[in-house]
């Protein structure tokens, strides 16, 4: 998998006002392997919570095309004292390139939650 | 029908009536004749039927009974004729009723136009209408002696009614009124119409009668009428459809003018004779800023009526101006005015008033351009790159503008002249005096025209100024020139691109900045003139865009959006080509100015994907950013920080004396002003520090 195609590919589906998540690796029953992620906007913030709309989910297979899947959820989020995470985000780029090979939930998990910040980390759970 | 059909047909009938009468009585004779030779016949036949004592018949009896059954046959044919002529007798007695009732349908519609008229005549129309009444009494006059013809050759005893130009109608229409043919207007010609440029008249009426004075009472009661679309002091039932209507008083001839036609005719004079009238330099002078711009605006109206509105909308106020003082100038020296080549003579002379800016399509140039230095004078010292850039374009637009200068003082040069000529030669064939009202303001045009010129001349001086002022801040190595987008210069290249701040169209549609810079990339490659409006029309019918969220979310769009949108407006065979660049995310490579340049000047389009941040300063600029450029909280902060947010079109790129490229112009419809320069070193700082910068090429193959 070349990721700087899965990146340029993965952003041309965000709206410029919009949000899009982290892309993760989900292993289908049949052994097939997508990159899904989600686009969402921050409609709401203050110090303790923040508002946040899901507006779609993506999937990209092997071939880099992409199914598209309306969405208009919208959850509210607990922020609480976050940090920023461990990962930059090209790291956690060139992680995933190397994990789609062989792919693993709790490392795949494991990479997330050193990416992103931990208040948003509940969507993915949703959205698996 | 009008009464000369009326007549020729009335005519033509009786004729026939008197030809088939003919062909009864030939007939008629026809069959005596016959009958005749039936019954010399018969004798002769009765004759050589008689034997002699030897048993043998006394004549020819096969000669006889020849000529016997010819008397038959043509007793028969004589019949046969005889009937025929009847019925061709009954046939045209038919004919005649209808004629006469064409001919009552007729004068019931005249009778009507009179009582029309003789209310206009009421509210004191003037002279011309009594000759129109005239004219109008004639024909129904006539009309009644057609329809007395053709009752008298059916053999009636027929009274000829004759209508007067009072009150009243025959008996045979509304009862009353009528007499016998002792009152018949004889005048039934059409006056002729007078195209001179003092008094005009599509509807046949010679205004040449009208003086001044009774053209201003006129005004009041029908201009506002003309003007505004209210029937004021109009009878209720004379309802006027001016604005939708086509003068062709040609087509009238030969048969009753309605009311409606009349009074367009009277509109389009009263019209004619305002705008020879309209000085904008005395308007100017003796009414208030407010009066004047309404004045103008109908002025304005009346030029769409004379050669379009598409023309007439399409110039300036300076332009509505100019053409008004030329053709009050004309009008005042006895001379033909000829609107729409003056208006084509003006646009060939100004390449800036040839220029249709309309609302949102760079319509602001100067205060834009203005906008540009401002921001340079307050941002950047003389000697930086980007008040040197700045700068440089400012001249571009001084240069320009002083081309249009040069173009308006040509003009008016030769405004003012032909404005003396004409002074001159009035007093030269009037031998006029001082005192002569014409001559004074002829003179007084002149003078304006005049001090016209010099007005231009000393705008024309401070741009020089200007020029000399900037010019002496240029550092000539750090000078550049511009290429637009199709080799437009710096002026014009904004032409097709939406420069209005977006939001402004649809207060519910904020976030629009991928949808008015597609437009403009789509208007760059196929001359099109799409607007805002007409991008979110059609963004949101293909769902390529948010809706239904809060106003500034609404209208984002998706680099995959914009591309959709280029593949659903191809058409007629059209299709466009897509290349996408952007840095990448494990191997930063930022994308080389020098190719986007390479790509833009073969005539792609380049829409740009940046973080608007970057490129809005609020504190400098006028114009503020139309959505909050730095996000509240710290999750906003962190997940929108330097995540590319905006969407701009490239305009052109400017390149120093050695042809390398130094930086682009964009255009912004964010929030600060439209016209933005990024230097190449801004470039790919931008893009080190930007998330998701990208760009889409679009090209019409």
């Amino acid at each position: 998998m070349d990721i700087d195609s899965v990146y340029r590919i993965y952003n041309d589906y965000r709206k410029l006002n919009e949000i899009s998540s982290l892309p993760y690796i989900v292993v289908n029953s049949d052994g097939s392997k997508l990159i899904r992620w989600f686009n969402y906007d921050i409609v709401k913030e203050d110090d303790s919570s923040a508002v946040i709309e899901i507006t779609g989910r993506y999937e990209m297979d092997s071939g880099l095309n992409v199914r598209e899947h309306s969405l208009n959820e919208v959850k509210e989020l607990e922020l609480g004292d976050f940090d920023e995470p461990e990962l930059s985000e090209r790291d956690y780029f060139e992680k995933l390139e190397k994990l789609y090979d062989s792919p693993d939930r709790e490392q795949m998990k494991e990479l997330l939650r050193k990416a992103e910040v931990v208040p948003l980390l509940c969507l993915y759970e949703i959205m698996e | 029908m009008g009464i000369k059909e009326i007549k020729s047909n009335s005519q033509k009938i009786i004729q026939e009536g008197v030809t088939a009468k003919k062909e009864l009585d030939d007939s008629l004779r026809g069959i005596e004749a016959a009958k005749l030779e039936l019954q010399q016949a018969n004798q002769a036949f009765d004759l050589v039927c008689q034997v002699d004592e030897n048993g043998n018949y006394r004549g020819d009896v096969a000669a006889a009974k020849a000529r016997l059954n010819g008397a038959r046959s043509s007793l028969q044919l004589a019949n046969s004729r005889y009937e025929a002529a009847k019925a061709e007798i009954k046939s045209i007695n038919e004919r005649k009723k209808k004629e006469i009732s064409i001919i009552d349908e007729y004068n019931k519609g005249e009778l009507l136009n009179k009582q029309k008229f003789e209310e206009i005549l009421k509210m004191s129309y003037g002279s011309s209408m009594e000759t129109y009444l005239k004219e109008l009494v004639a024909r129904m006059n006539e009309a009644e002696k057609a329809k007395a013809d053709l009752q008298k050759s059916m053999g009636m005893n027929v009274d000829v009614f004759s209508y007067s130009a009072g009150s009243g109608s025959p008996g045979g229409i509304g009862g009353g009124g009528a007499s016998s043919s002792t009152e018949v207007y004889n005048d039934t010609s059409v006056s002729s119409q007078d195209h001179s440029s003092h008094s005009r008249s599509d509807s046949g009426l010679n205004f040449d009668d009208l003086d001044i004075e009774t053209l201003k009472s006129l005004r009041s009661a029908l201009l506002s009428a003309y003007v505004y679309g209210q029937d004021q002091d109009i009878p209720d039932d004379i309802k006027v459809d001016y604005l939708m209507s086509e003068s062709d008083f040609k087509a009238a001839n030969g048969r009753a003018r309605t009311p409606n036609e009349i009074l367009r005719g009277i509109k389009v004079s009263i019209r004619e004779n305002w705008m020879n009238n309209f000085n904008p330099e005395l308007q100017k002078k003796n009414s208030s800023e407010a009066a004047y711009r309404e004045n103008l605006r109908i002025f304005r109206y009346g030029l769409s009526l004379e050669v379009g509105s598409d023309i007439a909308e399409g110039l300036t106020d300076e332009q509505i101006e100019f053409i008004a003082s030329e053709r009050n100038i004309a009008y005042l020296s006895g001379k033909r005015f000829d609107t729409l080549s003056q208006i084509n003579e003006l646009k060939r002379a100004t390449k800036d008033w040839q220029s249709t800016r309309a609302a949102g399509f760079n319509d602001t140039y100067r205060d834009d351009i203005e906008e540009i230095l401002n921001y340079a004078d307050a941002a950047f010292s003389t000697d930086s790159s980007e008040w040197q850039e700045s700068a440089c374009r400012y001249l571009d637009y001084l240069d320009f503008e002083s081309s249009v200068m040069n173009k308006k003082i040509s003009f008016a040069r030769a405004a003012s002249d032909r404005a003396a000529a004409a002074a001159e030669s009035y007093k030269n064939k009037s031998g006029s005096a001082s005192e002569d009202n014409v001559y004074n303001q002829l003179y007084q045009e002149k003078m304006r025209k005049e001090s016209a010129l010099n007005e231009i001349k000393k705008e024309k001086a401070a741009i020089e100024r200007k020029k000399a002022e900037i010019s002496s801040n240029i550092n000539p190595e750090k000078a550049t020139y511009f290429r637009g987008f199709g080799g437009k210069s710096f002026v014009d290249v904004y032409d097709g691109m939406l420069t209005n701040q977006q939001g402004q169209v649809n207060p519910n549609c904020e976030g629009d900045c991928g949808i008015t810079s597609s437009c403009s990339a789509y208007n760059q490659q196929t001359g099109s003139c799409l607007g805002e409006a007409d991008g979110i029309d059609i963004f949101v019918r293909e769902g390529l865009c948010i809706t239904g969220s809060d106003p500034k979310r609404n209208g984002g769009t998706s680099m995959n959006d914009r591309i959709q949108f280029f593949k659903r407006m191809a058409k007629n065979g059209e299709s466009f080509e897509f290349e996408k660049y952007s840095a990448g995310i494990s191997r930063f490579t930022p994308v080389d100015i020098d190719v986007l340049a390479k790509k833009f000047f073969s005539g792609s389009s380049i829409l740009m994907s940046v973080y608007g941040d970057d490129i809005w300063d609020e504190d400098v600029y006028k114009r503020k950013p139309a959505k909050d450029p730095s996000p509240k909280g710290k999750l906003s902060r962190f997940k929108k920080s330097k995540l590319s947010d905006h969407c701009v079109c490239v305009a052109g790129f400017s390149c120093n004396r050695k042809n390398d490229v130094v930086g682009m112009w964009i255009n912004d419809t964010g929030g600060s002003a439209n016209r933005l320069f990024i230097s190449r070193d801004k470039f790919e700082q931008m893009q080190r520090t930007t998330r998701d910068f990208s760009f889409l090429c679009v090209k019409k193959v």
